[in-house]
């Protein structure tokens, strides 16, 4: 042993020697002590409008000019008289096409919106009812303006404001939270709420341990200890040290641990001076943090053990250098190989929805394109093509669709394709597509939607109902021809020959919030909606109007997938609980946490009421009988790489998986039925034949970096997609499911080899 | 390993029922058999001993092109002497050093080291290694180095501590321990390379240059610690190209050439052995031993005295001695005494090697 510890020993003078150490050590002080430790998170009550509170800029502008021709008073208008004269003017020219100058009058809406909060005259109960303000607004309202503080008071205005403008305006986070560096503040309050301030820091925390450890931490650490291994056994120095009573691999691994061990200790100043900084500023004691240690020394190790592998073999710290960086860049090119082709080229052709459609089948992919598959060609078939699409898979600028649904009683599928773009400043409604069985599904656009519809539904009768945040609506009119919309200042406009949405509930009046789900049940037309952690159930009358006749509070914050499963409801949420509802009380009857590090995308009852099917994001399918109340066992095909699922009219189950095969399978007895596939082109094949196996075969370093995030916050995601943002969180399509094991495996199976292979070079060379 | 060297129809020996005490010699128990037994000779009592030792280097591509630095060497070394191995440069002799301690793999034959086979790991305690370019790290100062390489075999730091200093002053370099090796000339480095492997105590010590960028001082106390050394009863085997040395220091010697081994001998044999001249003294005067001696080839003559005459001749064998002398008594000349004309080492070493074959020098080695 004493010769091994002489070694060691060795590794640590010669690093303590280094002068590069020194200034690697002086470079982390300075980084911990005049970067981060001035830094500091200051919170402060939200009544300031910020820019990225506003949505649907256009609409929400012609909204306000048109205040000026509102005939009864309302807070919309009220809030509209308090604006200086010339801006009102601006509001009446603006230029419906000219984003820049609506950018412009937006910006001095909001101004003024901030100078208005100081207003003492604003609020007067007649414009603003209790039932239309938050509670926190009903309480400072309640207290009077002269018994509020300064800030209360303008927390009160900024609430006033929000409830006049509640389609266009986020509701205000109840604090701020501002950056500040050595008590300077830095900008704009941070787009995050104070509860997510652990999260948040943890994020900053990962983020720049990934830059400073993960990043140039390593690629320091491989120049510093890349002459360690060719110096040991270069002519002259190798000869001496294999003249003693030592075993050559061992000699090897005890000099390359040494120097691990060195890069270990560095690693532990930076990590855990940012971990005791995060607890000293933020009382946010990470432990998790420290976990990071670990998982980069062990990207260290990899790294360096191609480096030592090409220093006991050319003996020359250059070539190590330049081979390990060669080792880096094909990681790197095989890795973003795999996700640039997921992401750019085989995501938006993989199937997110299986709609059976009669005796048809349909798909639609995550471009937003539909086909049916076609028994003659074996192979799908584009349908329902948009006018302007010249066909293939819209990569870049996908189109929001929802649906489409099939409606059996029409025969025909209906779909919305929503305005709004990835920017929600400028969207708002969408139009209503129907494509019919009998004109070869041929899309025909139609009446514009309520604005931000959420789900689109066909009740038993065949009537096509939109769900948006502001109530239940069903469209009305002629749904056998094309009604296209056109556009005023440029927002879309039916014509007036067009069907029109009649808000048929519910009541009492509703103001849903997201995250939000909804399904109906095609028996009898009920509807289950979940909104922001509240189950209800709205039932329809004879004429079709909807009231809510139960509700339930959800203990989570996270979004959610509903589907109706006979007379039962069943509800999955994205803290991993399923909950199945008696569909007309709901009584919870079952609460299961099937796959719990998993979220759920989509559920799907069959038809006959006893299966329920569970897709997660990460690919797996899981089965529940509803009736025995047990998980139900299926050999489902391709788990881990489901996009989608449903139940045919037969009760099989449908598992598209990420080859844009649909494979039917028969549950009771189970058996496993038709496959519907095409072809699989070039790029797939490349995909599935070339890239997967260098991509299993190869390590993943980079892949750490993910690890560490998921250790220190958990999923990111949260912090991105907090409740008030519109995107529905359950709906992302790309979200790699973080799996932690899988890259450690893998690059501790490389490690292992690349050892293995030096120790055995070692051991046979001459030297 | 082979404790015994065995001639044909050798008797089975039952090697699984020997022996061991700890700092003894084995002890071999041979079944009695009817065979004669030839010959069984135990080797405790050499230090290093080689039979048919072959190295063959592989090099280029795929290790096509072949170099065989080391051809059927076969020689021993007993403990206690002091061994000197000498060869033009590439004749494979720190080749035959690696090979015995481990650090090259023979490709045929056999080695052993202290009654263990060549690179015997436990048996590297025992022996003190001075590479002939050796590197110490240059973050190193002389103590810390002694305590590095003293770990490595393994002698307990504090053993190290309390034999440093007098080490250091034993190699002259009692003032430098505190110095860092890269601030080291070459023969201070080598100085701390003597050191290092006299560090542990080892019964042998395998030395390749040590003399090498050392001063006309430093070589004579070099020299000192070496007889000092043997009279401790160490092993040295010493290679170096500075023949004067070898020939002061060495009891016996061997000879490499292109990988195989010329000759093996004690110094003063070597000498003599590798004459080719005769000296004889003549009571004669010059005049006459001119006249008898017309036309044949005499390498010098000088006058002792006004009675006699000293003379060398070429004379590679006995016969050739017994031709001069059956010639000069025919010619009535008194012969006063006969004698073989002594060499120096060095003399001896390049009469050798430039009668060995073509004379080119032997290979270097691949690495």
């Amino acid at each position: 042993m004493r010769p091994y510890l002489a070694v060691f020993k060795d590794s640590f003078r010669e690093a303590f020697a280094s002068r590069i150490l020194w200034l690697i050590t002086g470079l982390i002080t300075l980084i911990l002590f005049v970067g981060l430790a001035p830094f500091a998170l200051r919170e402060e009550t939200a009544y300031r409008f910020q820019r990225n509170e506003f949505r649907n800029g256009p609409e929400f502008l012609q909204f306000l000019s048109s205040q000026e021709t509102a005939k009864t008073p309302s807070a919309a208008r009220k809030v509209w008289s308090r604006l200086p004269e010339s801006l009102r003017h601006r509001l009446h020219v603006v230029s419906p096409t000219n984003i820049n100058e609506q950018l412009d009058v937006l910006r001095d809406v909001r101004a003024e919106f901030n100078g208005m909060v100081d207003n003492k005259e604003l609020y007067d109960p007649k414009l603003w009812p209790p039932n239309s303000l938050t509670g926190e607004g009903r309480r400072l309202a309640e207290r009077g303006w002269d018994n509020l503080s300064t800030d209360e008071q303008r927390r009160l205005n900024r609430l006033l404001i929000d409830a006049a403008f509640p389609d266009f305006v986020l509701p205000a986070p109840g604090r701020n939270l501002y950056a500040e560096w050595f008590g300077y503040r830095l900008g704009a309050p941070l787009p995050f709420e104070p509860k997510q301030l652990t999260l948040l820091v943890n994020y900053a925390l990962a983020v720049l341990t990934t830059f400073l450890a993960g990043i140039l931490g390593v690629l320091i650490a491989i120049l510093v200890t890349a002459p360690t291994v060719p110096q040991t056994f270069e002519p002259g120095a190798i000869d001496l040290l294999l003249s003693k009573p030592v075993s050559r691999s061992l000699l090897f691994l005890t000099k390359f641990f040494g120097a691990s061990t060195f890069i270990l200790l560095n690693s532990i100043y930076l990590i855990g001076g940012m971990w005791l900084i995060a607890g000293l500023r933020f009382d946010i004691w990470s432990g998790k943090l420290l976990m990071c240690i670990p998982v980069f020394l062990f990207l260290f190790v990899i790294y360096y053990s191609v480096s030592a592998l090409t220093g006991v073999i050319w003996r020359n710290a250059i070539v190590s250098v330049c081979c390990t960086a060669l080792f880096w860049g094909v990681c790197f090119t095989v890795g973003t190989a795999k996700r640039v082709a997921e992401t750019t080229f085989l995501d938006p052709i993989r199937l997110s929805a299986i709609v059976p459609a009669g005796e048809k089948l349909l798909s639609v992919n995550r471009s937003g394109q539909t086909f049916e598959w076609g028994a003659d060609r074996q192979a799908w078939e584009e349908v329902f093509r948009g006018r302007d699409e010249g066909g293939g898979a819209q990569f870049f600028f996908r189109p929001s669709l929802i649906g489409p649904v099939y409606d059996p009683i029409h025969n025909r599928i209906v779909a919305i394709e929503s305005a709004r773009t990835r920017f929600e400043l400028f969207g708002g409604s969408g139009k209503l597509l129907i494509g019919e069985r009998n004109q070869e599904w041929r899309r025909m656009e139609n009446a514009v939607t309520p604005s931000n519809p959420q789900a689109l539904l066909i009740d038993p009768k065949g009537h096509i109902l939109v769900v948006s945040l502001t109530g239940i609506f069903r469209f009305e009119g002629d749904a056998k021809h094309e009604h296209r919309p056109f556009k005023v200042f440029g927002v879309d406009i039916s014509p007036q020959d067009s069907g029109k949405f009649e808000k048929i509930g519910p009541l009492p009046e509703q103001k849903w919030r997201r995250p939000f789900a909804a399904a109906i049940n095609h028996e009898d037309g009920r509807l289950a909606i979940f909104s922001h952690g509240m189950l209800s159930l709205i039932t329809p009358d004879s004429e079709g109007r909807y009231t809510v006749r139960h509700e339930t509070e959800i203990d989570t914050e996270k979004g959610a997938v509903i589907d109706f499963v006979g007379g039962r409801i069943a509800l999955a949420t994205g803290d991993g609980h399923l909950r199945i509802f008696d569909g007309a009380s709901l009584t919870e009857e079952v609460d299961l946490t099937p796959r719990a590090r998993a979220k759920p995308r989509k559920l799907a009852g069959s038809p006959d009421g006893r299966r329920l099917a569970e897709l997660f994001d990460d690919g797996h399918v899981w089965l529940y009988d509803v009736e025995e109340q047990k998980p139900f066992s299926a050999r489902i095909g391709s788990q881990g790489d489901i996009t989608a699922i449903a139940f045919s009219p037969e009760n099989r189950l449908l598992a598209a998986d990420g080859f844009g095969r649909v494979i039917a399978y028969q549950l009771d007895p189970f058996a496993r039925g038709n496959a519907y596939q095409s072809p699989l082109d070039t790029l797939q094949v490349l995909y599935r034949y070339v890239v997967t196996p260098l991509y299993t075969i190869f390590p993943k370093p980079g892949e750490l970096n993910e690890v560490v995030t998921y250790f220190v916050v958990g999923d990111p995601i949260e912090l991105f997609e907090p409740s008030r943002t519109p995107k529905d969180e359950l709906q992302r399509e790309e979200r790699p499911p973080v799996d932690i094991w899988q890259p450690i495996i893998s690059n501790v199976i490389f490690l292992a080899v690349v050892l293995t292979i030096t120790c055995v070079y070692i051991e046979r060379r001459d030297f | 390993m082979w404790p015994q060297t065995l001639s044909a129809h050798a008797p089975s020996v039952d090697l699984s029922a020997r022996e061991f005490v700890l700092g003894k010699p084995p002890t071999i128990i041979v079944e009695p058999t009817e065979e004669p037994i030839f010959e069984i000779r135990m080797l405790d009592s050499l230090a290093i001993q080689t039979r048919d030792l072959s190295k063959t280097y592989r090099d280029g591509w795929f290790g096509r092109r072949k170099v065989q630095a080391l051809a059927g060497v076969s020689l021993s070394v007993s403990r206690g002497e002091i061994f000197g191995l000498l060869g033009p440069n590439g004749a494979g002799k720190t080749t035959l050093i690696k090979v015995l301690l481990g650090l090259v793999h023979k490709s045929s034959g056999e080695a052993e080291m202290l009654g263990r086979p060549a690179g015997h790991r436990p048996t590297r305690r025992k022996i003190g290694y001075l590479p002939e370019h050796h590197r110490i790290p240059h973050h190193l100062t002389g103590n810390t180095a002694l305590e590095y390489y003293g770990g490595l075999s393994n002698v307990p730091l504090r053993e190290i501590r309390r034999l440093r200093p007098k080490l250091l002053e034993m190699v002259g370099l009692g003032r430098w321990g505190k110095t860092l090796v890269r601030k080291y000339s070459k023969g201070m480095s080598q100085r701390l390379g003597l050191a290092q492997a006299m560090l542990h105590d080892p019964d042998l010590l395998i030395l390749d240059e040590p003399t090498d960028g050392v001063d006309p001082v430093g070589r004579a106390e070099i020299r000192e610690v070496l007889g000092r050394l043997k009279s401790e009863g160490k092993t040295i085997f010493l290679n170096s190209h500075l023949l004067q040395e070898v020939e002061l220091i060495c009891d016996r010697v061997a000879i490499l050439g292109r990988g195989k081994l010329r000759r093996m001998d004690t110094v003063h044999a070597l000498r003599q052995h590798t004459s080719l001249e005769a000296v004889l003294t003549l009571r004669a005067d010059e005049s006459s031993v001119r006249r008898l001696l017309n036309g044949r080839k005499v390498l010098a003559a000088e006058s002792v005295d006004p009675e006699h005459l000293r003379i060398t001749v070429e004379a590679a064998d006995q016969p050739a001695l017994d031709h001069w002398i059956d010639l000069l008594r025919q010619g009535g000349i008194s012969i006063a005494a006969v004698g073989r004309r002594q060499q120096t080492l060095e003399q001896a070493f390049l009469d050798l090697i430039m009668n060995d074959g073509d004379g080119k020098e032997g290979v270097n080695r691949p690495t």
